[in-house]
């Protein structure tokens, strides 16, 4: 009888490790899979950032006059020599815009707020790429008292607001529901040839 | 069940090892990503630094022309400058390492001359009034051309005015008080470039001569703020010099030029006395934002032209001040004087 009750109370006892292995199990496989989605996020807007760095950075290079040619909130066309002295195709003045295209264009993500952010240069070489996770965009433009101008001729400065989601939804594992987890990123570029 | 137990306990242990490893590993690589960021920042930043220290270095020795230097460090990072070019144009390649990280900067810039202001007469003031305006016909100053050793070039043309004046007021004010009309020689008619006495014309150069004093209070190569004793280097026509006088920064709010010669560009700040014999060739800036006063004693010469601009200009005149126009001297100046700095033409970051 007493091998019996021993038998049932060890085997209860496995029981309830098992199910505390189990649920730690899918509450790491949980975690490690919102880190993973923060930690692209991270990286994508990292990646975001550093292109709208490089490319700013050469506004106005080598060319004389006004160098930026639209300036809206979600849409920023220049031109600049991107090429260094020595680089092939320096040079040549380029034309790079940028714009961004709605969700309906940002396909195979489980995101539905993110946005693709478009690279134009000179008019035919066309970047879209991924939406790297990206939800929002602002450009806004500052004279050189970093007042806020739509002066194309009076910009001196480009500040840029990103706003990054994750791509894939993260649902908490406590709540069931999708976790709101975003980056913020925002610069301001003082291009030095304008 | 002591073994059942063990195979339990290293089950859930290496699982938390695992996620616990799993989590470093992200915060690592997330921390890596912002640190990244800040290394391109830093990078750049060196690059760009190593620009604007060589293009002062260069300035300061323009024989540093197409060397390139030696690892130079700074912000716990390094960086080589390439200076190239045939001046006054220079292009500046910096290139920087911060941790690994490169960056490359490239700046085109050109060596600019100093400004110097136009001179329309051999004495231009500047003023809503002056003080004592019968001083001035106690000077003998000449509007003629006259070249580098004081002699008028053949017939003194193109001349310009004895006495430039913002306005008609002023210019009457001095005419009518004049003792000796005939020490005032230069251009008395533009339109034909004739020349004769007395010569005081209006011709208001609409200039903000703060900003000027500023200017060339800047570039000075040397500054005084007591008086200047005899044998002062103030310059010579082939090594012309810059100098601020900063009268208001003295106690007595006047300096005195205590004889002696120079060339260059004499820059005063408030008041000043010339006394003893003080050749000067070049151009004297006197400018005040209050009353100003120009004081002479002794015998006198300058050779180039004066300015001065103030809200008053008062005259006190003893024994003999001569100022002679000179376009030979200006030319001369511009030729020789220091270059005012390298202005960036284009940059790459």
């Amino acid at each position: 009888m007493s091998t019996l009750l021993d038998i049932i109370s060890s085997t209860f006892i496995a029981g309830l490790l098992l199910l505390l292995v189990i649920k730690m199990n899918l509450f790491v496989s949980n975690a490690s899979f919102a880190s993973d989605n923060e930690l692209r996020m991270q990286q994508n807007a990292k990646t975001l950032a550093e292109i709208l760095n490089y490319d700013f950075r050469k506004i106005g290079y080598k060319h004389d006059g006004v160098s930026i040619l639209i300036a809206e909130s979600e849409r920023f066309k220049f031109v600049g020599d991107l090429q260094r002295p020595g680089e092939t195709g320096y040079g040549s003045i380029d034309t790079v815009e940028y714009f961004i295209r709605d969700s309906s264009y940002s396909l195979g993500t489980a995101n539905q707020n993110d946005i693709i952010l478009v690279r134009v240069l000179n008019s035919t070489d066309s970047i879209t790429g991924a939406s790297l996770g990206l939800v929002k965009l602002n450009f806004s433009y500052l004279d050189s008292l970093s007042s806020p101008t739509i002066d194309l001729s009076l910009i001196k400065y480009i500040k840029t607001e990103l706003w990054v989601e994750p791509a894939e939804p993260v649902t908490n594992f406590i709540t069931g529901q999708n976790d709101s987890v975003f980056t913020y990123w925002e610069f301001t570029i003082y291009p030095r040839n304008i | 069940m002591g073994k059942s137990s063990l195979l339990i306990v290293l089950g859930v242990s290496a699982i938390i090892a695992f996620f616990v490893l799993k989590m470093n590993g992200n915060a690592r690589e997330n921390v890596s990503t912002t640190v990244n960021m800040f290394e391109q920042t830093q990078a750049r930043l060196i690059a760009n630094t190593g620009v604007e220290i060589y293009l002062e270095k260069l300035y300061a020795d323009l024989t540093l022309i197409n060397t390139i230097s030696s690892p130079q460090s700074l912000f716990n990072g390094t960086y080589i400058v390439n200076l190239s070019g045939t001046l006054p144009n220079v292009r500046v390649t910096s290139t920087a390492t911060f941790q690994g990280i490169n960056h490359t900067s490239v700046a085109d810039a050109l060596l600019e001359p100093i400004n110097l202001p136009n001179m329309p007469g051999g004495i231009y003031i500047s003023a809503n009034s002056v003080v004592d305006a019968k001083e001035i016909g106690d000077m003998e100053v000449s509007g003629l051309n006259h070249d580098s050793s004081g002699v008028i070039k053949g017939d003194g043309k193109p001349a310009v005015w004895a006495v430039g004046v913002d306005d008609e007021t002023q210019k009457q004010n001095i005419l009518n008080n004049l003792l000796k009309p005939e020490n005032l020689e230069g251009l008395i008619n533009p339109m034909t470039g004739e020349t004769g006495y007395p010569s005081v014309g209006v011709d208001n150069l609409g200039i903000e001569w703060a900003k000027i004093y500023q200017y060339l209070a800047n570039s000075a190569d040397q500054t005084f703020i007591n008086n200047i004793p005899n044998g002062t280097n103030l310059g010579s026509l082939t090594s012309p010099l810059i100098t601020l006088i900063n009268a208001d920064a003295n106690q007595n709010k006047t300096i005195v030029v205590n004889g002696g010669e120079g060339a260059g560009i004499l820059v005063v700040n408030g008041n000043v006395k010339f006394a003893g014999n003080f050749n000067y060739k070049g151009i004297i800036l006197c400018y005040k934002n209050a009353e100003i006063s120009f004081e002479s004693a002794g015998t006198n010469e300058v050779l180039g032209g004066i300015i001065i601009a103030g809200k008053s200009v008062g005259f006190k005149l003893t024994g003999t001040m001569s100022v002679k126009y000179s376009q030979e001297v200006i030319s001369a100046l511009k030729s020789n004087l220091k270059a005012d700095g390298f202005t960036i033409l284009a940059w790459y970051e």
